[in-house]
């Protein structure tokens, strides 16, 4: 996991090249008040606590789930999709895409393209069997065509 | 840092220093210091909107959230063999493209490689099932299949950072014919002997955290829940230093722009798929299977011995989120001849954004892969210009 911050890096120092007073003395501090947070964070008994923490806000949930089958129930009664379903549908979508992707796949090997080659991402790809609608063909486009 | 009776920068009133002398109450630089903060506050809310990953970029490949991107440089690529960026999972991948000027995919342009990236995406719920076998075998293996053949050569390099790193090697130990002609692991966390050395392996030790009930109660791990975690591993650095840092260069735009850049990526994380995120807390950072030689990819067995290819190790001196022990815990383990560790100054996400990356990390990096990458091809001739190159890239949309 790789998350920091640029507030890290040493700044700059002062004019003459050194850090002015109340620039030593801010990093001083912060050098120290870092330090004292470090050692805070990296003993056992802060892991403990984060273990803790996470308890107490994973038993928070533990209302939300009720709510949670409440409404499933409710939406089941009323025949209407619940979030399970969107989620059921979701993953067999993912799947479905996959399969086209191989059957694709299959189609490039049996006419010996080299597979995938020539083929654009499917969400940029346009669909060739949609047309531009035909104009009704009028008396007057009729007579044009004679 | 100025003193206080100096102009601003940008031609405005004069702006006292945070590190000058008190000013008395009711005095100008009361009111210099109140627009000062006000200007600090706008730069810090701006940053959500900072416009990052600008090389443009055309999409090459996408299956369900992940996309392969091909970048487009100024010019052709000089060498045959390509480069595939793999970034870890729960942050987004254009600190890679972070800014112009202090951007890796340009730097690596600029140097003449065949530049693509992987972009895991943001799982969904639908995606709480996704484990790292799925990311290295679903993902990484038929990007890198593609890349392999857009390129028209036998390989591709692969350059992963953090649980990039990770799962490019997961795929490389587990396929010794994978396509990868060269493998550069920066900062990547592999070796878990000494569990002491890294906060997380102490936070998600198995007497305090119960990654099970997590990942059953929550489906995914958010994206804010990893973050309070990462900030917390340096508090006082990421609470308190970080906005003083702004502060100190609210009068350089450039300064300003980068600071935002990063705050903004900070701060733009993605969820841990439920799965992947509990195979990573007990399969690596609790039993170290990888090291250990028990590590499995969907039943085919993850050998570090059975990378052959040649190795590069990048690893910062002062990593505080995978200490140099992790990354090169394996260097002796691999079956690849060529191998070869490289110790750059800085941190974890120095390596790819700091003022040192760009001058003493990529240029190491660009050195050591051209010599791996093929024979140079000519310069394009007159018929073969840039305009024609460019032409040829459909660009894609940005993101």
């Amino acid at each position: 996991m790789s998350r920091d911050h640029p507030g890290a890096e040493p700044r700059a120092p002062g004019p003459s090249g050194e850090p002015e007073p109340w620039q030593a003395f801010q990093q001083a501090w912060l050098d120290a008040w870092a330090k004292a947070m470090h050692e805070t964070v990296a003993a056992d008994e802060f892991a403990r606590m984060m273990g803790r923490s996470l308890d107490v806000f994973l038993q928070a949930w533990a209302p939300l789930r009720q709510m949670e089958r409440v409404l499933q129930r409710s939406l089941e009664g009323a025949g209407l999709p619940t979030r399970a379903d969107v989620l059921a549908l979701a993953e067999r979508l993912d799947g479905l895409s996959r399969q086209v992707e191989a059957l694709a796949g299959r189609v490039d090997a049996l006419m010996g393209r080299p597979r995938g080659a020539a083929r654009p991402p499917a969400h940029g790809r346009r669909d060739r069997r949609t047309r531009a609608p035909q104009r009704p063909v009028t008396r007057k486009r009729r007579a044009e065509r004679r | 840092m100025r003193s206080v009776s100096e102009p601003a920068a940008g031609g405005g009133a004069a702006i006292p220093s945070s590190r000058g002398a008190v000013p008395a109450p009711g005095s100008a630089d009361v009111a210099a210091l109140q627009q000062r903060f006000v200007r600090w506050q706008q730069a810090v809310a701006a940053a959500a909107t900072v416009p990052v990953g600008r090389t443009p970029r055309a999409l090459v490949w996408s299956r369900d959230r992940v996309r392969l991107y091909r970048y487009r440089g100024p010019a052709p690529p000089t060498y045959p063999v390509p480069l595939l960026l793999v970034y870890a999972l729960v942050n987004k991948p254009y600190i890679f493209d972070l800014l112009p000027g202090r951007s890796f995919v340009e730097f690596m342009l600029g140097e003449g490689f065949d530049v693509h990236l992987l972009d895991w995406g943001s799982p969904g719920p639908e995606d709480r099932r996704l484990g790292l076998d799925d990311y290295a075998l679903d993902y990484l293996r038929p990007a890198l299949e593609q890349v392999r053949r857009q390129a028209g050569g036998a390989g591709a390099s692969v350059l992963g950072y953090c649980i990039g790193g990770t799962l490019a090697t997961l795929y490389a130990g587990a396929v010794p014919a994978a396509p990868i002609r060269n493998l550069i692991l920066l900062s990547a966390p592999l070796d878990f002997t000494d569990r002491g050395a890294s906060l997380f392996a102490r936070w998600f030790d198995e007497r305090h955290f119960d990654v099970d009930r997590l990942v059953e109660t929550l489906g995914n791990v958010p994206a804010e829940l990893i973050e309070v975690w990462a900030q917390m591993l340096r508090p006082v650095e990421n609470y308190v230093g970080a906005y003083l840092s702004l502060w100190e260069r609210l009068d350089d735009p450039a300064a300003v722009e980068s600071w935002q850049a990063m705050h903004r990526w900070v701060h733009d994380g993605v969820p841990f798929a439920g799965t992947a995120f509990r195979q990573w807390v007990v399969e690596h950072v609790r039993e170290n299977r990888l090291v250990r030689g028990t590590c499995t990819l969907r039943g085919r067995p993850v050998r570090l011995e059975q990378i052959r290819m040649p190795v590069l190790l990048v690893v910062a001196e002062q990593d505080h989120i995978v200490p140099m022990r992790q990354t090169t815990g394996i260097v002796d383990r691999l079956g690849s001849r060529d191998r070869r560790v490289e110790v750059v100054p800085g941190g974890h996400v120095g390596l790819m954004s700091g003022r040192r990356a760009r001058r003493e990390v990529w240029p190491k990096i660009a050195a050591w892969l051209r010599a791996r990458s093929g024979r140079p091809r000519r310069p394009a001739g007159r018929g073969e210009g840039r305009r024609g190159w460019q032409e040829r890239w459909p660009v894609a949309a940005q993101s």
